[in-house]
């Protein structure tokens, strides 16, 4: 993977990031007289059935699911940097518990726990409210990866001899993640970031095209993606599609690259 | 027994679950205060009873097959899930079928050479960046069966996994010796590289059902196909956690056992 590959998925992320501030402001009111409208050129991509212009839908969107997604991502990954670091202490006993708890953790249908948690929130719930227990499902859920990895890491980092002798010299537990450790768990942690960006990014759009993700009234791509669904969708509206794509691509573009910067010696 | 655990797990998160929402009583099919206002302690007290004792008796209603009631379906649990869990078996031994024949064209048909592996990746690669849910719209519009979008989006990720696989195989000492012993293509692919990676394409594809069945879900909501999915994305709109937490449980029991054949294959 190019050096070069890498910068351009960066650029395209932050454009994308950014995207809602790069188009006027009027195209965030309702245009009552262009109900689901073709493009023209006050409406690049056409609008909406209640008059909202769908350019403006779509990077609102798109910047509501990648942040919402990249907030996940850091919270999973920071329980899966805890709890890693917790599983490498254990003693073979207790990872005779917490190893197979861990792998059936993994193997639950994530779709239908969210099914689950999403029944059971209350009907009266705001759509800020209930966005905000869907990323926060979605953490949940992927923090073991990087918990199972980060202890992959800790319990060899532990054999090293500079390791052993923090430990002989009286550091304690604290001392040694943050000094030993957390330097060599940095770049774990980024690469796990971005590869669970993505995969949240995509979750997120799979629940918004069932309909039970974030609401559409806090626009994000799930929702915009749901116009596909529609009978009668037309081309132009494939775009949250093309959006979701360059932004799953990129971030994973990075992920590749960072992930050969490890492996090079 | 990590099945056993994984079950018991996701049952006991259920029955708190129940617990604490509204309409608990749907729990039991009978109904009747959840079988606790004669028989429990709680309830030969006249009490409400206590999340521990719910959760053991919502357990003891499970292994004697009671899944609780429908509010939704008005049924009992238990009989409108093993209604459709036939058609979703249906759906999902199809969609295997599929993806296997698709695989042995891959493998077998000569589309996997060096020339074509870098398209096949980059394909993989951004069909798997799709939600699975969207394989269903071509499917609707031709009105084609439930089972080739599911195939299809367990496609991308069978072929990267299949990748992985073959090409460890390609570089390994008895690929190479049987290359200098003068073997054929086909007896190189064949013998060479899928016999011997058997394991690991048995350890594959169990890893590849949690896939199959979180496909399966969304393509069935999408097409309104009358499964499982469908099932259980009615109970979300009709806040039945009965319903969805016997769904959940089935689904549970079907990745855990997946998850044990793969590690089975690994050891």
């Amino acid at each position: 993977m190019s050096r070069g590959a890498g910068r351009l998925a960066a650029l395209l992320l932050l454009l994308l990031a950014v995207g809602p501030l790069l188009v006027p402001a009027r195209l965030a009111e309702e245009d009552r007289e262009a109900v689901r409208s073709a493009p023209t050129r006050e409406h690049p991509l056409g609008t909406d059935a209640l008059g909202r212009d769908n350019l403006y839908r779509y990077l609102r969107g798109m910047r509501m699911s990648l942040s919402g997604a990249g907030a996940a991502a850091v919270v999973a990954t920071g329980i899966g940097l805890v709890a890693g670091f917790l599983l490498s202490r254990l003693g073979r006993g207790g990872m005779a518990f917490w190893g197979p708890a861990l792998d059936t953790f993994q193997s639950m249908p994530w779709y239908l726990l969210v099914f689950l948690v999403r029944a059971w929130t209350p009907l009266e719930t705001g759509p800020e409210q209930l966005t905000v227990i869907l990323f926060t499902m979605l953490a949940l859920l992927g923090w073991a990866p990087a918990a199972r990895t980060v202890g992959a890491a800790c319990r060899q980092l532990r054999q090293e001899p500079w390791a052993v002798f923090g430990r002989a010299s009286g550091m304690s537990g604290v001392q040694m993640f943050r000094t030993h450790y957390w330097p060599h768990l940095v770049p774990l942690a980024r690469v796990h970031f971005l590869m669970l960006t993505p995969a949240i990014l995509l979750a997120e759009s799979s629940l918004g095209l069932l309909g039970l993700g974030v609401p559409d009234s806090a626009p994000s791509l799930g929702s915009a993606l749901t116009d596909l669904l529609q009978p009668g969708a037309r081309w132009w509206e494939a775009a949250p599609l093309i959006l979701l794509l360059t932004a799953v691509l990129s971030l994973q573009t990075i992920s590749r690259r960072l992930t050969d910067e490890r492996k090079r010696p | 027994m990590r099945m056993a655990g994984a079950l018991g797990l996701t049952a006991t998160a259920l029955g708190l679950l129940l617990y604490y929402s509204p309409g608990r009583e749907y729990a039991s099919e009978t109904m009747t205060g959840f079988g606790l206002a004669q028989e429990g302690p709680a309830g030969r007290q006249g009490l409400e009873p206590g999340p521990g004792e719910f959760v053991g008796q919502y357990l003891r209603n499970l292994l004697r097959g009671d899944f609780g009631y429908s509010s939704t379906f008005q049924t009992p649990v238990g009989r409108l899930v093993a209604e459709r869990a036939a058609r979703t078996a249906g759906q999902l031994l199809s969609a295997t079928g599929l993806l296997s024949v698709t695989v042995c064209v891959f493998l077998l048909g000569g589309l996997w050479r060096d020339s074509l592996r870098g398209w096949i990746g980059l394909a993989a690669m951004v069909l798997q960046s799709i939600p699975p849910a969207l394989f269903a719209i071509p499917i609707v519009l031709a009105s084609g069966p439930p089972f080739v979008a599911i195939a299809l989006a367990a496609l991308p990720r069978t072929l990267r996994v299949l990748d992985a696989v073959v090409v460890r195989q390609q570089g390994s000492a008895h690929v190479a010796w049987m290359r200098a012993m003068g073997c054929g293509w086909w007896a190189m692919t064949w013998h060479g590289q899928i016999r011997a990676a058997g394991r690991e394409l048995g350890e594959s594809a169990a890893s590849m059902v949690p896939l199959l069945l979180g496909s399966l879900l969304a393509v069935e909501i999408v097409v309104g196909y009358p499964g499982l999915g469908t099932l259980a994305w009615r109970g979300v709109y009709g806040r039945d956690l009965p319903l969805l937490g016997a769904v959940t449980l089935l689904f549970s029991g079907a990745t855990s056992l997946s998850a044990a054949v793969a590690q089975r294959e690994e050891r």
